[in-house]
């Protein structure tokens, strides 16, 4: 299945160039699976944002999906889910 | 007594007179120090209804407990007296050297009182105090004030806090340096000084903070340092400071721009943290035992000379001086932020309002018959670069404008008022609260005004990683919440933060921001104090700090009719990721009363109530509002 993937961090679009991507996953698919998916188009990705292997999300970052914040990468997703990628903004 | 010097100077300016007093232990173990001691100080000493530029006011300059301390976070002051922006608390923190080198010159805090006749330097050192003519400094910009304290007292090591033109012209936002860019930003201390003729600070010990078991100090000093660089955002605040954040609150629509009118801007990655490291940066400066180094050193030649000296611009400034007036040069944010260092005035302030002048114009309120013949158009960064000056130096149009946007307002009138962006007279901070609502309960109900600093926000707390149960923070909670758990949120940060200007620590190494842990901070008060103190005792010190600032501003008349938003920042947003989420007047007056009813506040009114003072053993605190109000 074809998901969006909203880039709401600062990182996410520098090293992408992209405000958003999409990416293909398999139906039963986790956060994790879309990790994956993401780091596999921009391989900048790697290091930075995604932790290459395990496919985490360096902190501070995390998903939001539908509006509400993924409790972890575990989390399934499905097509038409609003996915978006963000990070906790300190201020200051 | 350990953990203190165990003396206050008292600098009386009017009659050139210095006096020692001695810090009680039961005052120290109340209030800390900071915010706290600075606020048991003012509310007994000040009487109601002065006027905060008059010899009346008085000034206290104090660290905390732990500053001097080393480990990462220990570094910082507070400077607090009546505020000329907003006539009502006012307060001030800077990083950096001072606050230590206060200490090691043997006084936790300086209280200023009077007016001298001319203008004077107090020079502190190991134990002794002195005033000094500093006529032939008067005039001088911050950094070229320092130089010539330093070749006269021949000591590089001296650390000194000084104003410049802004402070000296009674500029209603001017702030207070040190080591040319560490800036005591807000609420016009700055003014203060100026207007008791008081240029400059100047401090240098080699004395030794007397610590209750010095080996369990040495012990904790190592963790912290563990702690601090497992901290989530050291390596970002060192790479970028905290202007890395830019870039996020772009993404997320929540980076105030146009006065506050937008919340995205175009040219956002001329301005980030990231763009300044790859073009402008020279290095990276720690603070006093800091190994996090987040202070952004910039130069340039072009368009603008900027000297780094005077550092570079962290978020608040690059936005202030960058988005919210359209200005997508970041050489120009760099150099209007030299400028403000220079002649000591805050940058948050001066941003926003340059970004209202730049509104007026727009909408005619302004014209160039008003502005000096200057074409006051979104983004044009010669004509920041011109206000910045002329505001610092009161000339033409800068009179009206170091007035702040609130005053500045009412004398433009014709509507004006709608695009001063303000609270209690004080300029907002570069934060959406319309994406993030607990900032905006923090904003309305600050002791200073609109202040960013009040509560950490929103973000941190929908990850239950986050959380802290130990203090209450025991759920999580959306940051489009605006409900009873996030007011009792916003009410236990809003302690917290008292707690950490008490003592006085850096939020960004310390939790939630930084990797320090909280027990660790509370283990070390308890190893510098001998104080067997609590998690518990110390989170009362700080609610006892804010109720107290809330007390002094009741005195001058503040309730809850003040406690609000501007206008502007209540409509839907118009774009970005929180296109039309507002802070709707009735959800916002509900999350006020759930607030006012945890901080044991009276809801008509917003005054702490009697049980609560007595509660935190402030019970003298309501006699005297009784005797303020009587007196109306």
């Amino acid at each position: 299945m074809k998901l969006t993937v909203g880039f709401y961090c600062g990182l996410a679009r520098r090293l992408s160039k992209e405000t958003e991507a999409e990416v293909e996953v398999h139906e039963g698919a986790t956060l994790r699976d879309v990790c994956a998916a993401l780091a596999k188009k921009f391989p900048a990705f790697l290091g930075q944002l995604i932790v290459p292997g395990t496919h985490d999300l360096v902190e501070p970052h995390f998903f939001n999906v539908n509006g509400s914040r993924a409790a972890n990468l575990d989390v399934t997703v499905q097509e038409g889910d609003r996915i978006l990628l963000m990070a906790i903004t300190a201020g200051g | 007594m350990f953990g203190y010097m165990g003396k206050i100077l008292r600098v009386n300016l009017t009659e050139n007179r210095i006096t020692e007093e001695r810090l009680e232990e039961n005052i120290a173990r109340a209030f800390l120090g900071g915010r706290g001691l600075g606020a048991k100080i003012l509310f007994d000493e000040l009487a109601p209804g002065i006027d905060p530029l008059s010899p009346e006011n008085k000034l206290v300059v104090a660290a905390g407990v732990v500053t001097g301390i080393p480990f990462a976070g220990n570094c910082r002051y507070v400077i607090m007296g009546k505020s000329p922006l907003t006539n009502i608390w006012g307060e001030t923190n800077a990083s950096g050297f001072f606050g230590p080198e206060l200490r090691f010159a043997g006084f936790d805090a300086i209280v200023f009182e009077g007016k001298a006749e001319r203008p004077v330097y107090l020079w502190v050192h190991n134990g002794e105090a002195q005033l000094r003519d500093a006529s032939h400094l008067w005039g001088k910009v911050t950094g070229e004030t320092e130089e010539l304290i330093k070749r006269e007292l021949q000591d590089d090591r001296i650390r000194i806090a000084s104003i410049g033109p802004g402070g000296e012209n009674l500029v209603r936002y001017a702030c207070v340096l040190s080591d040319f860019h560490h800036a005591n930003g807000r609420t016009g201390m700055g003014a203060v000084m100026g207007a008791k003729n008081l240029k400059a600070i100047a401090v240098r010990g080699t004395l030794k903070i007397p610590l209750a078991d010095r080996d369990r100090i040495a012990e904790l000093c190592k963790q912290a340092s563990k702690e601090v660089w497992e901290g989530a955002y050291k390596d970002l605040l060192h790479k970028y400071g905290s202007d890395g954040d830019l870039d996020d609150l772009h993404a997320t629509g929540r980076l105030p721009t146009k006065n506050f009118q937008k919340c995205t801007f175009e040219q956002y990655e001329n301005i980030t943290g990231e763009t300044m490291a790859e073009t402008i940066l020279v290095r990276r400066d720690p603070c006093f035992a800091c190994p996090i180094a987040c202070n952004q050193v910039v130069a340039a030649q072009e368009p603008y000379v900027v000297d780094p000296a005077y550092g570079g611009p962290e978020y608040e400034s690059a936005a202030a001086l960058g988005s919210t007036c359209m200005n997508g040069d970041l050489v120009a944010v760099a150099k209007a932020n030299e400028l403000c260092n220079k002649y000591s005035l805050d940058t948050i302030s001066t941003g926003v309002t340059i970004a209202f002048a730049m509104e007026c114009y727009e909408k005619g309120l302004l014209t160039k018959a008003d502005t000096d013949g200057i074409e006051l158009t979104w983004g044009n960064h010669q004509a920041i670069i011109q206000l910045v000056e002329k505001i610092a130096k009161r000339e033409g149009i800068g009179d009206l404008l170091a007035e702040g946007v609130k005053r500045a307002a009412e004398k433009i009138g014709r509507g004006a008022e709608a695009f001063a962006i303000h609270i209690k007279g004080q300029e907002v901070p570069m934060h959406e609260p319309r994406g993030k609502k607990g900032v905006g309960l923090a904003y309305a109900t600050s002791n200073r005004g609109a202040c960013h600093l009040q509560a950490e926000h929103d973000d941190f707390f929908e990850d239950p990683s986050w959380l802290f149960p130990e203090i209450g923070l025991d759920k999580t909670i959306d940051r489009l919440d605006m409900g009873r758990d996030k007011a009792r949120m916003v009410k236990i940060l809003g302690d917290f933060k008292a707690l950490y200007d008490s003592l006085s620590v850096c939020m960004y190494a310390s939790w939630p921001e930084g990797g320090v842990r909280v027990q660790t901070i509370k283990d070390i008060v308890a190893a510098a104090t001998g104080w067997d103190v609590t998690l518990a005792e110390l989170m009362t010190v700080g609610e006892r700090a804010f109720n107290l600032c809330r007390a002094f501003n009741v005195r001058e008349g503040v309730s809850r009719k003040d406690d609000v938003l501007p206008a502007r920042l209540m409509e839907p947003l118009p774009e970005g990721l929180y296109q039309g989420q507002a802070i709707p007047k009735e959800q916002f007056e509900q999350m006020l009363d759930y607030y006012y009813e945890f901080r044991g506040w009276d809801k008509e009114t917003g005054i702490p109530t009697e049980e609560k003072l007595e509660e935190l053993g402030l019970g003298y605190v309501t006699a005297k509002l009784k005797t303020s109000r009587q007196s109306k």
